[in-house]
Order: C-alpha cells, then sequence, then structure tokens
C-alpha cells in the first residue's frame, strides 16, 4: 500500500547569484511497512531528499503526496502536527536536548501532542523499553554513550508511533558495535512492529538491512533495487 | 503544547543559565525597586504632611493676603498688603463674624537671637495667645504672653526647648533678656520639646506679641496672614463666608474674582497637597520608567543572545513536532517569568529600602516618618515588569519562531 509518492520533484537553493540543485527531477513510490535504504556519495541529494519527505523541507517543484494528501497543501500548525504523529528523525547527530534527562528527551514529542500529560511518561517508558534503555530512564543525556544516545532519539521517534521513521545516517557517529546494534533496532521496527523506514547511509553493510535501496547522484535516482537478501537480524540484546 | 509545560520548560532553561538570568534582570529590579520606593516615600511624605495639616485643626482657617495663586506669576500677590489693623478690627467685630472664636495676626520676624555672645536662628513669629492654643502647646516654665502684653506691646519672647537649651545651658531662660534686631527681649517663658506641630517646629520656635512685632521690629503695618477659629466645625463655611463678606466689604469689591485675600483651611490644603504629591510622585515614576525600558532592552539582548545559543534546540523542538507560535511562546513565557522574577525582586528591594529609608528619617529628623509599600504600587510595579517582559520578549520569540527547521538542526 503506497505511503509516500512523489512525482517529479526538483529542490534548488539560491545563494545570492548562484543556484545549487540538490534534487533533479525524481520520482519514486514507497509502501508502507518497507525498509529502504538511500546511498549515494555526498553532496548527491539524500539529506535534502530525506528533509523533503520528512516536512522538515519543500520541493521546490513537483509532487509530494503522503497518505493521500499533498504536503503543499499543509500549513504551519498542520506540518508541525505531521512531523509530530506521522513521522519520526533519528539524526546522525542525535540532536537530543542536552540538559535533559533521557525520560525528557523521549517525551519531547508528546509535549506537542495532544495526547493528556498523565500518560506521557508510561508511553516514553515504552518507547524508552522499546530500544533496550529501561535501566538508563533517568540518565542525563551527557552520561550516555553514542549507540545510548542514538537508541534514544530512536525512542523519541517512535513514542508517538508514527508510520515512517526517517534515519539520516544513524550509525555515521558510532563505532561498528554500537552500529550494529541500532541497525538490529531498526530492523526490530521494522520486521515486528510495522514501521516503514527510510534510512540514508554511505554504509553497504547497513544498507543491506534494508529491503530496498534507491542509489542518488548528483540529485537524480541512479538506481532503485529490491534487496532479495536482506539480513537476518540478530536478536537484540540489551 | 499547553501553558503549564510552557512555562515549566521556560523555567528549566532559564534555571539552567542562573547566572544570566539573573544578571539580565538586574536592570528591571533597579527599575522597579525605584518605582517602590519612589511611590512609598511619597506616600509616607503624603501622609505626614497631611498629619500636619490636620494639627491645623479643622474647624480654623488662614486669611492669607492676595489673591488664591493659581500659576507661579500669582505668587507676588502673597506680598499684597491687604491686612492690616483696619481688616483685623473688622473680622473681631462680633457683628461683622459673630461666631468667630478666637484670632491670631501673625507677623513674620526675621533675625537670629543672642544671649552673651551666642546666637540662634528661630522661626519667629508675631501672633496673638491662642496661635499657642492652635499647636497645642503651654510653656512648661513661665507663662504665655497675654492681652495685656499685646495692648503694651511688650517687649517679651516666648521660646522653644531647642533655643532654651542652646542659648541657656542651665535651663533657666526665664527672666533673661535676649537680644533682637538691637532691642532687649524678657523670656518670660518655654515650650516643652515638642517637634513639629502644623508645618513648624516648635521647639526652634519663638512666640512674641503681634503688635511688638509690627511696630518694634518689622515696622510695617500689614499682616503677614490671619488665623482664625470659628466657634465650631459646622460653623466654619458661615465663618467664612462671613469674613469674606467683611473684607470685600472693606475693599469695596463686589466680583469675588477681585478678591485682594484668600482664605485657607484644612481641607482646601489636604487637596493641594495631595495634588502635589500626586503630581510630583507621577513625574519621578515617568523618570524611574526609563531605567525600565533600558531594563527591557537588556532582556531583549539576552534573549537575542539566547535565541542564537539555542537554535539547535530550535530547530530539534521543531522536528518533533513543535509549530512556530509553540516556539514563539516558549520565548516569550521565559522573558515574562524573567521580568516578573525581576519586578518581584524589584518590589522586595524596594520595601528594604523604603524601610531603611523610614529608619532614618524618622530617627535624624525626629519625625514621624511611616514605612509603607503601597499595594497599588505592587501590583503596578509587577504588571509593569511583566508587560516588559511581553514588549521586549516579543521580538526575539518571533525571530525564534521564524527560524528554518533545516537550517536549526545543521547550526554547531
Amino acid at each position: 500500500m503506497k505511503l509516500l509518492d512523489i512525482k517529479n520533484i526538483n529542490r534548488t537553493f539560491a545563494m545570492e547569484e548562484t543556484k545549487t540543485i540538490a534534487i533533479k527531477d525524481i520520482s519514486l513510490q514507497i509502501n508502507k511497512g518497507e525498509f529502504v535504504a538511500i546511498m549515494g556519495p555526498s553532496g548527491s541529494g539524500k539529506s535534502t531528499l530525506l528533509h523533503i519527505l520528512g516536512f522538515l523541507d519543500t520541493q521546490s517543484s513537483g509532487e509530494y503526496i503522503f497518505d493521500g494528501k499533498s504536503n503543499l497543501k499543509f500549513n504551519d500548525k498542520q506540518l508541525a502536527k505531521l512531523r509530530n504523529c506521522e513521522v519520526g528523525f533519528v539524526f546522525q547527530a542525535f540532536n537530543l536536548l542536552g540538559k535533559e534527562n533521557v525520560l525528557e528527551n523521549v517525551k519531547l514529542p508528546l509535549v506537542y501532542s495532544d495526547v493528556a500529560p498523565e500518560k506521557w511518561d508510561k508511553l516514553a517508558k515504552k518507547a524508552i523499553d522499546a530500544v533496550g534503555l529501561s535501566h538508563r530512564t533517568d540518565y542525563p543525556i551527557t552520561r550516555l554513550s553514542g549507540g545510548e544516545k542514538q537508541r534514544v532519539a530512536i525512542a523519541r521517534a517512535l513514542v508517538r508511533n508514527p508510520k515512517i521513521i526517517f534515519a539520516d545516517e544513524p550509525t555515521g557517529n558510532l563505532d561498528s558495535a554500537s552500529g550494529a546494534k541500532i541497525m538490529q533496532v531498526l530492523d526490530k521496527l521494522n520486521r515486528e512492529l510495522g514501521h516503514t523506514i527510510i534510512l540514508i547511509t554511505h554504509e553497504t553493510s547497513t544498507a543491506k538491512h534494508a529491503s530496498r535501496t534507491i542509489l542518488l547522484k548528483d540529485g537524480c535516482v541512479v538506481s532503485d533495487t529490491k534487496n532479495e537478501k536482506r539480513n537476518n537480524p540478530l536478536k537484540f540484546k540489551k | 503544547m499547553n501553558l503549564k509545560t510552557t512555562i515549566k520548560s521556560a523555567r528549566n532553561a532559564l534555571v539552567a543559565h542562573k547566572s544570566r538570568s539573573f544578571l539580565t534582570i538586574i536592570g528591571i529590579v533597579i527599575g522597579i525597586a525605584s518605582i517602590i520606593v519612589i511611590m512609598s516615600t511619597t506616600q509616607a511624605a503624603t501622609e505626614l504632611i497631611l498629619g500636619q495639616v490636620k494639627g491645623m485643626g479643622s474647624s480654623n482657617f488662614e486669611v492669607i493676603p492676595g489673591k488664591q495663586p493659581k500659576g507661579p506669576s500669582d505668587f507676588a500677590q502673597l506680598f499684597t498688603e491687604s491686612l492690616k489693623d483696619r481688616e483685623l478690627n473688622a473680622i473681631l467685630n462680633k457683628r461683622n463674624v459673630p461666631q468667630l472664636k478666637a484670632v491670631s495676626p501673625n507677623i513674620l520676624v526675621t533675625g537670629k537671637l543672642t544671649y552673651q555672645g551666642q546666637s540662634f536662628t528661630p522661626t519667629i513669629l508675631g501672633s496673638s495667645p491662642f496661635m499657642a492654643e492652635l499647636l497645642d502647646i503651654e510653656p512648661i516654665v513661665g507663662r504665655m504672653f497675654n492681652e495685656s502684653d499685646i495692648k503694651n506691646q511688650a517687649k517679651v519672647i516666648v521660646i522653644g526647648s531647642e533655643i532654651a537649651e542652646d542659648l541657656f545651658e542651665d535651663n533657666a531662660a526665664v527672666g533673661k533678656k535676649l537680644r533682637l534686631k538691637g532691642s532687649n527681649f524678657r523670656v518670660i517663658g518655654v515650650f516643652p520639646p515638642k517637634g513639629q506641630v502644623a508645618f513648624a517646629n516648635v521647639d526652634k520656635m519663638a512666640l512674641l506679641p503681634y503688635s511688638t512685632a509690627k511696630n518694634y521690629l518689622q515696622k510695617q503695618s500689614h499682616y503677614n496672614s490671619i488665623l482664625g477659629q470659628a466657634s465650631s466645625e459646622k460653623e466654619l463655611p458661615r465663618t467664612i463666608e462671613d469674613v469674606k463678606s467683611t473684607l470685600r466689604e472693606l475693599h469695596d469689591i463686589t466680583d469675588p474674582k477681585d478678591d485682594d485675600f484668600h482664605i485657607a483651611t484644612q481641607a482646601d490644603l489636604i487637596d493641594r497637597v495631595s495634588l502635589i504629591t500626586g503630581v510630583l510622585s507621577s513625574l519621578l515614576i515617568a523618570v524611574a520608567a526609563i531605567s525600565l525600558i533600558v531594563g527591557g532592552i537588556g532582556i531583549m539582548n539576552v534573549m537575542l543572545v539566547s535565541v542564537t545559543e539555542r537554535t539547535k534546540e530550535i530547530g530539534i523542538r521543531k522536528a518533533v513536532g513543535a509549530t512556530n507560535i509553540d516556539i514563539r511562546n516558549q520565548f516569550l513565557v521565559e522573558a515574562i517569568i524573567l521580568t516578573f522574577a525581576g519586578g518581584f525582586l524589584g518590589v522586595v528591594l524596594g520595601a528594604i529600602i523604603s524601610k531603611i529609608v523610614s529608619i532614618i528619617l524618622s530617627s535624624q529628623l525626629q519625625i514621624d516618618w511611616m514605612f509603607v509599600v503601597p499595594l497599588n504600587a505592587v501590583i503596578i510595579a509587577v504588571t509593569a515588569s511583566s508587560l516588559v517582559g511581553l514588549v521586549f520578549g516579543l521580538y526575539p520569540a518571533v525571530s525564534a519562531s521564524k527560524k528554518n527547521p533545516i537550517n536549526t538542526l545543521r547550526y554547531e
């Protein structure tokens, strides 16, 4: 079932007199429950595409249909609501609030939701548990390892039970062991909980977790292939 | 994001930067403290002056030469020589002013009292014995001068306690002779220490017969004012009207606008004092409000720095669902909490300073200076400080809310 449908989208950045074309005429569809890896060299437009798909940015031209609705018809409030409850983000640099603890960070999307405040703690703890960090609930962010920080970011992305999770190089700042754990978590979310995941990565080994790989170059889709040999995830361990 | 969460989030952000938050609100604290001190001292001064005015007595009045001054140019009228013996006698005539109980024509005497090379510059007033009644004082030693002394233009004087202590250390002033403007005056009485009574410090005051002051000392034919007392408070308006019509008839005045005298009562003075202190207080508050504006600009600067520093946080919040309005409200509430806290601390500081002022003034000037922090001052101060937060926090808050989520997330 089609979740995302983009048709001929372009994204141009104007800097004084120069124009940079980040995305050129990309069209693709992503179905519910897919795990898509977007690969490509630096400057190929991966992050720009992810930002448009995640409602953090809008295309210069073309059409983006999310769950049957065009993104251009949403106002600031509606876009914020989509970012809050339909999509979740996991960034390479974690992007957590450094002065808050794990629980407060995971609760952050709930603060901007219609969910009753008395349910916030329960939902946040459930998400923290899903990424195997129950023992770190009250820890300050500054005391966590890189891998743990990224799992907190995943828990934050999960807490609103979104339809789709966007992960922008989630293992880019992590050692291989921590990176593997993150991929196990994302695998689990996709396979067991049915979350659609779109992942940006430079690493082929990471992309092997995805069921589909899209390769970008100079803002264009170079290839879009199904991954028949998708990695069989290891059982997740804390 | 609901208000409770916004306030909690704003409070956490401010607590995380305690020193900066404190330094930011200093301007507001000083501004609000100034307003509290001004309003407190003005109120205390008003109470003090009104207390003095009330000491004038509710059935008393004062006939003053010249028409009621309505502006600075009219003050010259006060030097009009429209009150002389003729006017005094007309007022004293029972047929003209039947409800008049007592009268004291007053003559201000300039000069200093000297005794054996030592001198004292007091307030010297030529008056009648009624003046002592009015001030509610009676000599503690000796006697007050009487009608006979007035009739005989006797060179006698009754002095305040401070003059007696200063010039006669052994406290045996009665019977001694003081020199005033080249003449000897015999001290016939000493008033007890009483401090300030109705605009005059009795301890530094000397009274002598008005006839003596008029003919020997000031060598003038007119009086500076005539104090009168009606038989009762109820009879005061009628008595005043009688005095007015008597003087108008004497001076051939048909239109009250042409009056060459005016009459002050306790009620008039209370109105005038309230008006003057009110205007003065408003002017001073306006000056103090400038410091609030300066403080507000400080708040705006720090909030702009805070917005820049927390650019990434803004991006994170937007990425997880914060609307522009959520971000704006968060920074706006931070500014308002800052200035509200500044206002609260300002009220406390202002109250402490006002208390210190009241202690110093009461002990140094020996006056009953009240410590009062008016409720309206507190309400004005806290509201004004919060408004400063709202006004000066708005621009940084709006600029924070307009930040692009992508750029803010990339910010390092």
